[in-house]
């Protein structure tokens, strides 16, 4: 079947949560849940902005559709946690934040169950995050990867502070740049040794499988 | 009436002026390159001014308005998206009118949407971020109770050594598998590096049973006789006996009623 993401977009839409949990569930039998990710759950968010931007929805309609698209993650995320939590490989650890003003969030809420299910310990701190709190947990959790979001070209110069500030930490640790920036520009300036860009979380997956040693090497 | 004559790249690209409309609300005239014609006091009030409507855009909203204000189109209704004057703080939500007067011109009315909208996405917000913190705060309490229980789980098995020949290991809480582990290789290597001739494990303070537990237990028994040291329980409990009994792990090893039997056994 076709077009699955706009179904879910409607449900989300109108809504209805439930109806959401069992579409993503009866899909689970059959997809990986990188899947459902990448091909359903975030094309049904970029849907919602193609209907806003058609002038067919309005703002509010978005806020609910955010709202649950979010409650329909958590409850993904939930099920999985739970059957793996014994699954503590090596104990690799990552954190994950949107940089300052940054609103956007549901792409990184899903880099975190990804990691989640390869049985790293994840914290998750949110968008909008000033730098100096987010260097002070970072010191304090020392994770292997910091995973940097930001959607809106505007935020270019802020997710270049972050990375630039993260990058001198003494042991290391992998950065990566995601979010929808990272599909609007290229962002070659910003890649160095230590410093990665993401394009969606196939790219994710498609980089600790060849370079996985390479990301927590360094910093063990 | 005030004139403001914008330049770009040396070529005069639009004169824009304030008029006093009638309308006491944030007004434009734009002609189909979207450049500003006039505008209202209003409009001044409400965004940073430029030349052109598409520069006052947040990017979402460009090519919205690129695709929905047309002359085509006389008369639209839409919501955009107004970058805000301090630049990077959130965009301000308008709903906004737009009617062709001809082929070249329209009006535009900008009104920025009622306080209730942006309060409930503030609320929302604000709701997101307390239980983000929340969260935050579990794990960190979550963190610390692991470490703790693991602490506790290795103090819970202290290697005693009673005389040169005997040491005693006393068993805290209940036995479980995540215990066993942690205090496992502990164990062994207090059992090598002493190079005692019998362990003594006491069980006067274990509390429950756990299945994989006991079933770890005797793997940790078995290692040590295989490093040719003798292994006797001390102070099985009539329940605990019972439910040795029902895992089927019984230990093919010496049991004592109490420790005080164990001792004058095994230190004299």
């Amino acid at each position: 079947m076709e077009n699955r993401h706009e179904q879910l977009a409607e449900l989300f839409l109108q809504g209805r949560e439930d109806e959401a949990v069992a579409f993503i569930d009866e899909l689970l039998n059959e997809h990986p849940r990188l899947y459902l990710y990448e091909d359903i759950i975030t094309p049904a968010m970029y849907h919602v902005g193609v209907l806003w931007e058609t002038n067919e929805i309005t703002v509010a309609d978005e806020h609910l559709a955010t709202a649950i698209c979010d409650y329909v993650v958590s409850r993904l995320d939930d099920r999985f946690t739970e059957k793996e939590s014994n699954n503590d490989k090596a104990g690799n650890k990552v954190l994950l934040l949107g940089v300052e003003k940054e609103q956007h969030y549901l792409g990184l809420k899903m880099v975190a169950g990804f990691y989640r299910e390869m049985g790293w310990h994840v914290r998750y701190l949110g968008p909008n995050l000033p730098i100096d709190h987010a260097i002070d947990q970072i010191n304090r959790w020392r994770p292997d990867v910091i995973g940097i979001s930001a959607a809106l070209s505007y935020r270019l110069p802020a997710v270049k502070q972050f990375a630039h500030r993260f990058s001198q930490l003494e042991w290391k640790p992998a950065i990566l740049i995601g979010g929808r920036i990272t599909r609007k520009f290229d962002l070659l300036d910003f890649i160095s040794d230590r410093i990665y860009v993401i394009r969606g979380l196939n790219d994710l997956s498609r980089l600790h499988n060849q370079r996985g040693e390479e990301i927590i090497d360094e910093t063990s | 009436m005030i004139y403001h004559v914008y330049t770009i790249k040396g070529e005069k690209r639009s004169l824009m002026r304030q008029v006093e409309h009638f309308f006491p609300l944030p007004f434009i005239r734009i002609d189909k390159h979207y450049n500003i014609q006039c505008y209202s006091p209003e409009m001044a009030e409400l965004t940073r001014l430029s030349a052109n409507l598409l520069d006052l855009l947040d990017e979402g909203s460009i090519s919205k308005v690129q695709k929905g204000i047309i002359p085509s189109v006389p008369k639209t209704k839409m919501e955009v998206n107004l970058n805000a004057v301090d630049y990077g703080d959130a965009p301000i939500l308008i709903d906004l009118f737009a009617n062709w007067i001809n082929d070249l011109q329209a009006d535009i009315i900008l009104m920025e949407k009622g306080e209730g909208i942006r309060g409930i996405s503030d609320s929302l917000q604000q709701l997101r971020t307390r239980l983000q913190a929340t969260n935050f705060e579990l794990l960190e309490e979550k963190d610390k109770l692991q470490k703790s229980i693991e602490i506790n789980n290795r103090l819970s098995a202290p290697f005693i050594e009673l005389t040169e020949e005997t040491a005693l290991i006393p068993l805290f809480g209940d036995i479980s598998v995540e215990k066993l582990y942690a205090i496992e290789s502990n164990t062994l290597d207090a059992v090598q590096q002493t190079g005692i001739d019998c362990v003594l494990f006491d069980f006067t303070a274990v509390g429950e049973l756990n299945g994989d537990g006991v079933h770890v237990l005797q793997k940790l028994v078995q290692s040590i006789i295989y490093m040719g040291v003798e292994v006797a329980v001390v102070g099985i409990k009539p329940s605990q006996a019972k439910r040795i009994n029902e895992l089927g792990a019984s230990m093919d090893i010496r049991h004592i009623g109490s420790l005080q039997q164990a001792i004058k056994q095994f230190c004299n």
